[in-house]
């Protein structure tokens, strides 16, 4: 191996990641797979709507609100928020003495942001493709995956940032105080928002909460179907502003973790 | 021993309100074994965190080979650092956890991790993984880690910790080479007779103080 200078500690890159980690990711998109396959006799398009992209928890989508059927579907999100919401701390105390002197606080700390967020995309493009494999299982499938083209990508970029996003905050609170209360502050914060959206007389992006992260790419995914007919110029309808605003979400969240790390006691 | 190692000058630690480490100076030379003594919760442990760059002081400083820890580096350098043995990858043998904390600064190479591995009594080609180790081996492989990228600074802590009488040599043995070879050892040493005797120079600490040098009235 190439011997590096003595004197720099900032270099290298993080190891493998733990198997722990490998398996939430891997474990809620085969449960995201799971549900959908439990619901395929929705018929394909509704099955879509349901679990990939929370369509039940939108009255316009189904003619009424679908609690019941909003909270299954969404249950692997949250597991997968829960099962990350203490990643940083959970890392920091294994790497303690071992990885961390080797690699300097702000690296350390942005590589473990960048793998959470990774982790995030993984989970959705992962959960995505087995959800799609389950609708083709229906004969409706034909018009109703070709007719989205894009929308599938703008899917797995939409909420993929948005998910990365909030794993990344849950970590910011929870390394100040603890994974469920960050788990619980930020997701909680999160659906609280979407509730309210979606609880008004008229489209998501009418709502007063349309500029909120948290609406971000629900809106943005409509506007990319061309599903927002007449309010395209609304709040948070141009998905790569969205993505970009998300993105902005998530690097402020990395930014406060690394420099609030440098002056933080690893105990 | 040319120029100093580690210059400690007015360390304070308060956490909660909590005074762990209180206004604790020393110098110690380049290539010698330092140990430091005391009962639980004297802050051996606190002051080896301090030193390693883990925690920040409340007031003082701490100076590894010239550089201010928290403002030069974060880190010192050219550390070896045992503490606890929770950061290794349970699936991975040892010999494959050598091989991935040396991926992050590739120091080490193949040749060197096999003798950090056979230093601490480790069979390199062991296939066990970590999971599957004693608390003992646990204590050798986080030994071998510290060592294998020739350090020179290495800090252990509580090193004998759970090690049967031939680990107990070997880490005696080793601290020997390292000094023999110019690294700066500290290491903790409560109740270690044998460690304390290699001691070039040994401090006893208590309540977050150091109250002296051994030998010297103590």
């Amino acid at each position: 191996m190439r011997r590096r200078d003595r004197g720099d500690t900032a270099v290298g890159v993080l190891p493998r990641p733990r198997r722990r980690d490998v398996l939430v990711v891997f474990g809620c998109a085969a449960l995201r797979g799971f549900v959908a396959l439990c619901l395929r006799g929705l018929g394909a398009q509704e099955l879509l709507l349901a679990v990939l992209w929370g369509g039940a928890f939108v009255p316009q989508a189904w003619g009424q609100a679908q609690p019941l059927l909003g909270v299954i579907t969404y249950m692997p999100n949250l597991a997968l928020g829960l099962g990350l919401s203490d990643y940083v701390s959970r890392s920091l105390a294994q790497d303690a003495s071992c990885v961390l002197p080797r690699m300097g606080r702000a690296r350390w700390m942005g590589q473990r942001c960048l793998r959470a967020w990774a982790a995030a995309y993984i989970y959705e493009a992962l959960s995505c493709s087995l959800v799609a494999a389950v609708s083709c299982l229906e004969p409706t499938v034909g018009p109703c995956v070709g007719s989205l083209g894009m929308g599938c990508l703008w899917t797995v970029a939409l909420e993929g940032t948005l998910l990365g996003a909030l794993v990344l905050w849950c970590n910011l609170v929870a390394v100040r105080t603890d994974a469920m209360v960050g788990f619980a502050a930020v997701w909680g914060l999160h659906l609280g928002i979407l509730a309210l959206a979606g609880t008004g007389s008229g489209t998501v992006a009418e709502a007063p909460w349309a500029w909120a992260p948290s609406c971000r790419g629900l809106v943005a995914w409509h506007s990319s179907l061309g599903w927002l007919w007449g309010t395209e110029g609304m709040a948070g309808a141009n998905p790569w502003v969205s993505v970009l605003v998300l993105g902005l979400a998530a690097a402020c969240a990395m930014a406060v973790l690394i420099r609030g790390f440098g002056i933080t006691d690893v105990m | 021993m040319a120029g100093g190692a580690v210059r400690i000058l007015g360390a304070t630690k308060r956490i909660r309100g909590r005074t762990v480490l209180d206004d604790v100076t020393v110098e110690l030379p380049r290539g010698g074994v330092y140990g430091f003594s005391g009962a639980n919760g004297s802050g051996k442990t606190m002051l080896f965190r301090a030193v390693s760059g883990l925690i920040h002081l409340t007031s003082g400083y701490v100076e590894v080979f010239g550089q201010r820890l928290g403002r030069d580096v974060d880190f010192p350098p050219s550390m070896g650092l045992a503490f606890d043995s929770t950061g290794f990858w349970g699936e991975c043998t040892g010999r494959q956890n050598l091989e991935l904390l040396a991926s992050i600064r590739r120091v080490a190479g193949a040749e060197e991790i096999e003798r950090a591995l056979l230093r601490v009594g480790l069979d390199p080609q062991d296939t066990r993984p970590f999971s599957a180790y004693s608390l003992g081996m646990g204590q050798r492989l986080l030994i071998a880690q510290a060592v294998m990228e020739s350090p020179d600074l290495l800090i252990l802590d509580e090193p004998t910790n759970t090690l049967d009488v031939d680990g107990i040599d070997l880490v005696l043995k080793l601290v020997c080479e390292e000094r023999a070879r110019g690294a700066t050892v500290l290491v903790s040493c409560h109740n270690m007779p044998e460690l304390e005797a290699l001691c070039d120079r040994r401090y006893l600490m208590a309540e977050g103080r150091l109250v002296g040098e051994v030998g010297d009235g103590i």
